[in-house]
């Protein structure tokens, strides 16, 4: 499974703006990012190939790092994305894995075992589980923690991303949970200088990984 | 079922159902499409604009079959996933959507692939583009769509048909009372949302149409 990344960057979630969110995700990439997430639920097909194809073009430099557009299997097999990730009110895993054949990966959100379970069944490649702690993104809803997230691990064979106010100073503990990666938005979106902080990320994961 | 042959999609145009995402109980979808078919429709498009994706291919899945069993031509609206998932016969694409060449890439030569153009220009850029027929309008007054523009009226959307080789469907404000002088403009077809979908007995409103353009 070591082709599923373990930094994930998730945007633009109207966060900022889609051609700000170009320049952000290029900067990760070069520092180690291993996959960008396009989500845009509120454009148009059009504008969301647009914005796909863009996005695969400013990666070109960095063949490591891995597109993956949320829901549209279309926009995704027309930008050559290299996934696409689903939620609970998209496309059934196995509709879309037959769509996208056995090379693409398919990622499943989920918020709880069951959901991870029929994932995994349905073949999903991997799942972003949370949110973990308590996140701006998901006012008045508390973070599931990290008990959670172990019981999420414990449960599934297939990769665990954690994702919800994920920062470098928690990433031992959510490995330390059973974390194959993590999913990361805003933090990376509104940081002063996106490189140096995925940097920091991407070096600590690593070492997470070695002492594991 | 290949439909690309033009005149045989010039058929299936003739009366031409587009549902409405307000109408969101599959059940009651199922049973109006089904008796809009026994009436006499010959082509429907499913539009689920801000449906689940899951929840729009389970209508895609289930009218499909319904379509394929009645050889009624299938079409969805925007969304080229769903209509592959679903096996539909094609897609129909407004100027915002996915553009039409794109769209025929993932779909084959046999789709059948409708496009909505706004302006002159983007009726010869879908033509070129590989669209299998064009939907034109507003025809007349129409309250089911809020942002369709103003209405063409009969005479411009006789001109405009004059310009375009490929089969076209009028759209906008048609009803029984109107669908003749549609189809007498040239249109290989109408396409009606509530004049059917609305309508009291879905069978009869079909079937009126039908009787009303032959």
């Amino acid at each position: 499974m070591t082709d599923v990344p373990r930094l994930h960057l998730i945007g633009p979630l109207g966060v900022v703006k889609p051609v700000e969110f170009l320049g952000i995700a290029t900067r990760c990439a070069s520092a180690g990012c291993g996959a960008i997430h396009l989500r845009m639920r509120d454009l148009s097909g059009g504008d969301a190939l647009r914005m796909a194809r863009s996005l695969r073009r400013e990666l070109s430099g960095h063949p490591g790092t891995r597109v993956i557009v949320n829901d549209r299997i279309d926009v995704a097999l027309l930008a050559m994305a290299d996934g696409v990730q689903l939620g609970e009110r998209s496309f059934e895993v196995e509709d879309a894995r037959q769509l996208l054949g056995e090379r693409r990966l398919v990622g499943r959100s989920v918020h709880d075992v069951d959901g991870a379970k029929r994932a995994e069944e349905q073949r999903a490649s991997y799942l972003i589980a949370g949110h973990i702690y308590d996140t701006p993104s998901k006012e008045g809803e508390p973070g599931r923690g990290l008990d959670w997230l172990a019981e999420i691990t414990t449960a599934v064979e297939i990769p665990v991303v954690a994702i919800g106010g994920i920062t470098v100073e928690r990433l031992p503990q959510v490995f330390t949970a059973g974390a194959h990666g993590v999913a990361i938005g805003r933090e990376l979106l509104l940081a002063d200088d996106p490189h140096a902080t995925t940097t920091r990320l991407a070096r600590t994961i690593e070492q997470e990984i070695d002492d594991a | 079922m290949s439909v690309a042959a033009e005149s045989e999609v010039r058929q299936r145009l003739f009366c031409y159902l587009v549902t409405d995402p307000r109408i969101d109980s599959l059940e009651r979808l199922t049973s109006i499409v089904s008796a809009a078919i026994d009436g006499g429709v010959t082509a429907v498009q499913l539009r689920a604009k801000g449906w689940k994706d899951r929840v729009a291919l389970d209508a895609a899945q289930r009218l499909r079959r319904i379509c394929c069993e009645r050889d009624v031509l299938f079409l969805i609206n925007d969304r080229v996933d769903i209509a592959l998932a679903c096996g539909a016969n094609g897609v129909h694409l407004g100027v915002d959507d996915l553009p039409v060449a794109v769209a025929r890439e993932l779909l084959g030569p046999d789709a059948v692939i409708g496009y909505s153009p706004e302006a002159e220009e983007d009726r010869q850029a879908a033509i070129a583009a590989g669209a299998s027929y064009l939907g034109i309008g507003p025809v007349f007054g129409t309250q089911t769509k809020a942002d369709a523009g103003p209405a063409l009226g009969l005479p411009a959307f006789r001109r405009t048909l004059d310009r375009v080789a490929l089969p076209c469907i009028g759209i906008g404000g048609i009803d029984q009372a109107n669908a003749r002088g549609v189809l007498e403009a040239g249109a290989a077809g109408v396409a009606v949302v509530s004049a059917i979908l609305f309508a009291d007995d879905p069978r009869a409103a079909a079937q009126e149409l039908v009787e009303a353009m032959q």
